[in-house]
């Protein structure tokens, strides 16, 4: 279904971000990184990306069936 | 997000619904940079809880009836995520697990007694004819409403304080 396929997108394109930025896919060190960058910016974009995976997985309102 | 009564029942009390709200008290830390991302979840949560709690007043299936409660739960869950009680949110979630099993499985019980049938203007009396099934449905929703010395009574206390 298009709702799961744009959650999909959006979790995609965070580990992306995390690979490129962080260059790691764990948990710990993704938080660990996070909390040392400078750039608001980036952690704007992976939480608001995270979010849309939440409601397309979640059902909430905007990405419900 | 249909299926049979008991794939839906553990598909939307435990299994599959619930990811979204793991994976946000998972990087709860990561959350907690971003006020931004709190504050939009918030509202997607709150706005998700009453709407959702609204379209299920007027349904006529009652697996659709429990199918809308689920949504309204998991936005109470993102709501109080985004308040930064990712505790209580986890609590939430284990026990919506518990009562909305029950629930799905009441009602694949009684849908299977009446061959079939799942429109709930074409029920009644049920309670002569399926005295279990009643006494369960009646305990899976005094416990979803928060009646007293059911363990639902601890989070109406907690988000009215927060």
């Amino acid at each position: 279904m298009i709702v799961n396929s744009i959650g999909d997108s959006a979790i995609l394109i965070v580990i992306g971000l995390c690979l490129a930025n962080f260059e790691t896919l764990n948990f710990e060190s993704i938080i660990l990184y996070a909390t040392k960058t400078e750039n608001i910016y980036l952690i704007n974009t992976i939480c608001i990306l995270l979010l849309v995976a939440v409601m397309s997985k979640s059902a909430q309102i905007g990405l419900h069936i | 997000m249909e299926g049979p009564t008991p794939v839906s029942a553990l598909i939307h009390a435990a299994t599959m619904v619930t990811a979204g709200v793991f994976l946000i008290i998972r990087l709860s830390p990561l959350f907690e940079l971003s006020i931004l991302s709190l504050n939009l979840m918030m509202l997607l949560g709150g706005i998700t809880a009453f709407i959702a709690g609204t379209i299920a007043l007027v349904q006529y299936d009652i697996k659709k009836i429990i199918a809308f409660s689920t949504c309204s739960q998991l936005g109470y869950m993102v709501y109080s995520c985004g308040l930064s009680n990712y505790d209580l949110a986890l609590f939430h979630l284990i026990t919506h697990a518990f009562f909305k099993a029950l629930l799905f499985l009441t009602a694949g019980s009684i849908i299977h007694s009446l061959n079939g049938e799942q429109d709930i203007r074409k029920m009644g009396g049920l309670d002569r004819v399926l005295p279990l099934s009643y006494v369960f449905m009646l305990i899976g929703s005094l416990c979803i409403t928060g009646y007293p010395f059911f363990i639902r009574i601890l989070f109406k206390r907690c988000y009215i304080r927060n």
